[in-house]
């Protein structure tokens, strides 16, 4: 396809209140923006060409960076549903064939030289590199997990594979808190305001993003794991305060609503968070019956074919966003921190040998 | 016929797509069909884009063509596949689990006297769409046919707002449960005749809410010479 066809969408603008505020209020949900090319700078034939996928705010994240780095080159948005890379990638909207179709609709082929993309580090559950290479002829290499860290990848790693593990810091944990929380408001909030009236409702919905947002601060420093363990106290918990303030509000009506509420906040923040949470998503999927959060069968964990694998290989060690496999002595990948393992399919994925199952 | 905006829902539900179909399209969607494939000489090669359950191949068939389907879903292929048991034992008809741009890798060009894709662009980016007809002119044979049907809004400003108010609930609640939206897609006429088509036509069926876009790649002809 020539490039001259090929559509061109200009950078978005990367300042956008509403627009930020309404897709932080629902990210549940994709918001897509057209595939196609992005252009900073004056990119030439030799030109870096960086991907990633059509939901809104990444688009717009990337963007700022590029633009704010001043560096010449190229964005393709693949077309993956306006969901976001790593969802999009383990749940299959973000493979191959959507890096091929990111190519193909770009046209970028025409317009650069080299045949080198850059990938986001989380696409590596999705895309199988060597099927990349040999369908289009382009060579992928994949940058940081944070895109915010593509600057300094950029000057000290490119193009190698290095290590990068994901974290999830408060300012993170304050976003996902807010975006999670419209489940509780909804699913609770609602109910209550047809039994309780409107002001209940209110009520209900303003306790839940509290509640929710809290419950982001304290996750990492919780005592119990992910699920169950910690639902079933936080029910327990926010039940009893329900009851509590019910009684002291009015009679038997207000406390049993109260109580119920409680314990329905507490049980839908405390299963639901972890899939927003990228030290634990893909394991967790209560909310995700829209979506598969992994291609990986549940509770999934990689065995190494230890004759086939590569000796000191170690793709799989380098890709694993948790740091879970390491070499051993004899130079073989091996799991070495099973509970940390969130069957995101990466190293199964990435193996030059497809020693992993 | 606004209540195209169902097909998506009704698209995460393979097996129950035709019967949705019927019923939004108040039974029209077997006509709709036919209409699309009256615009395909009879007995060519025909390649079907986004054939889904197989609702238009099986019009193609039925005029005698033998037919190339292609699709990105791999359960809609599978009730395809289910219900053309006959054609494809017979050799008539070929089904492949293929997006729009992996056309280009598989399929030679100029192999089909005619491209068809029914309700498939209303699914697409614009980009998509642009690159579709690009390689849509690449597969067909120089003379061949191309033809796109798919759901469309009304010219007029008045009439596109009342269209979108009527549709907005229903696209509102298709979203909600399957996390996608369809649009009606306008100007289909326009890109396929800035690629080199040639006898662009539009007709509208089905109630003014459907277009149905044919073109012609150029046929390579004789010029006298001087």
């Amino acid at each position: 396809m020539p490039a001259d066809t090929a559509a061109v969408t200009s950078p978005p603008a990367t300042r956008a209140p509403v627009r930020s505020t309404v897709q932080l209020l629902f990210r549940s949900f994709p918001f897509a923006v057209e595939p196609g090319l992005r252009v900073f700078g004056n990119p030439n034939r030799s030109s870096l060409v960086f991907v990633t996928c059509n939901f809104d705010h990444t688009v717009r994240l990337v963007s700022r960076v590029l633009t704010d780095l001043g560096l010449d080159c190229y964005l393709l948005v693949a077309p993956t549903g306006g969901v976001n890379v790593w969802c999009a990638s383990a749940g299959g909207h973000f493979g191959t064939d959507e890096v091929e179709a990111a190519i193909k609709l770009s046209g970028i082929d025409k317009l650069v030289d080299h045949h080198r993309l850059v990938l986001p580090r989380l696409t590596s559950p999705g895309v199988n590199t060597k099927q990349l290479r040999s369908r289009t002829g382009w060579r992928a290499v994949f940058g940081p997990i944070e895109v915010t860290d593509l600057p300094q990848w950029l000057d000290e790693s490119f193009p190698r594979l290095v290590a990068d593990v994901v974290r999830f810091p408060v300012r993170t944990r304050v976003e996902m808190g807010v975006g999670a929380a419209l489940w509780p408001a909804g699913l609770v909030g609602i109910p209550a305001a047809l039994v309780g009236g409107v002001w209940t409702g209110v009520a209900v919905v303003l306790l839940s993003y509290l509640v929710s947002v809290l419950f982001a601060l304290v996750y990492p420093r919780l005592p119990a794991k992910p699920g169950i363990p910690q639902t079933v106290p936080l029910a327990a918990l926010l039940g009893l305060a329900g009851g509590l303030g019910g009684a002291a509000l009015g009679g038997l009506f207000e406390t049993v609503l109260w109580a119920v509420v409680g314990v329905a906040m507490g049980a839908l923040i405390a299963l639901d968070f972890p899939s927003w949470s990228p030290t634990d998503v893909c394991k967790q999927q209560l909310l995700c019956f829209l979506y598969p959060a992994t291609l990986a069968p549940a509770g999934f964990l990689p065995t190494v074919d230890e004759p086939a694998c590569i000796d000191g290989c170690d793709i799989c060690v380098k890709v694993c966003p948790k740091g879970a496999l390491e070499l051993n002595v004899f130079d073989k990948a091996t799991l070495t921190d099973p509970d940390g393992c969130i069957s995101c399919y990466a190293c199964v994925q990435q193996c030059p040998v497809d020693a992993i199952s | 016929m606004s209540s195209f905006v169902f097909m998506k829902l009704l698209e995460t539900r393979a097996s129950r797509y035709d019967v949705g179909m019927r019923m939004i399209s108040w039974g029209r969607i077997g006509s709709l069909y036919q209409q699309v494939a009256e615009g395909v000489p009879k007995g060519c090669e025909v390649l079907d884009v986004g054939c889904g359950t197989g609702g238009l191949t099986a019009a193609l068939l039925d005029r005698g063509c033998s037919v190339t389907g292609v699709d990105r879903s791999e359960s809609m292929l599978a009730v395809a596949t289910e219900k053309l048991r006959a054609p494809i034992g017979e050799g008539r008809l070929r089904l492949r689990h293929l997006g729009i741009v992996q056309l280009s890798r598989e399929l030679a060009e100029g192999s089909f006297d005619a491209v068809v894709s029914c309700l498939v662009f209303s699914e697409l980016s614009r980009t998509e769409q642009r690159y579709a007809i690009e390689e849509f002119h690449r597969l067909v044979r120089p003379g061949g046919v191309v033809i796109v049907a798919d759901e469309v809004a009304p010219e007029s400003k008045a009439a596109r707002l009342a269209y979108r108010a009527g549709r907005a609930p229903l696209a509102a609640l298709t979203y909600l449960v399957t996390q996608t939206s369809t649009r009606p897609v306008n100007g289909i006429e326009d890109e396929m005749a800035g690629n080199g088509f040639e006898d662009v036509a539009a007709t509208l069926i089905g109630g003014r809410a459907f277009q149905v876009t044919s073109g012609r790649r150029p046929a390579c002809r004789l010029t006298p010479q001087q």
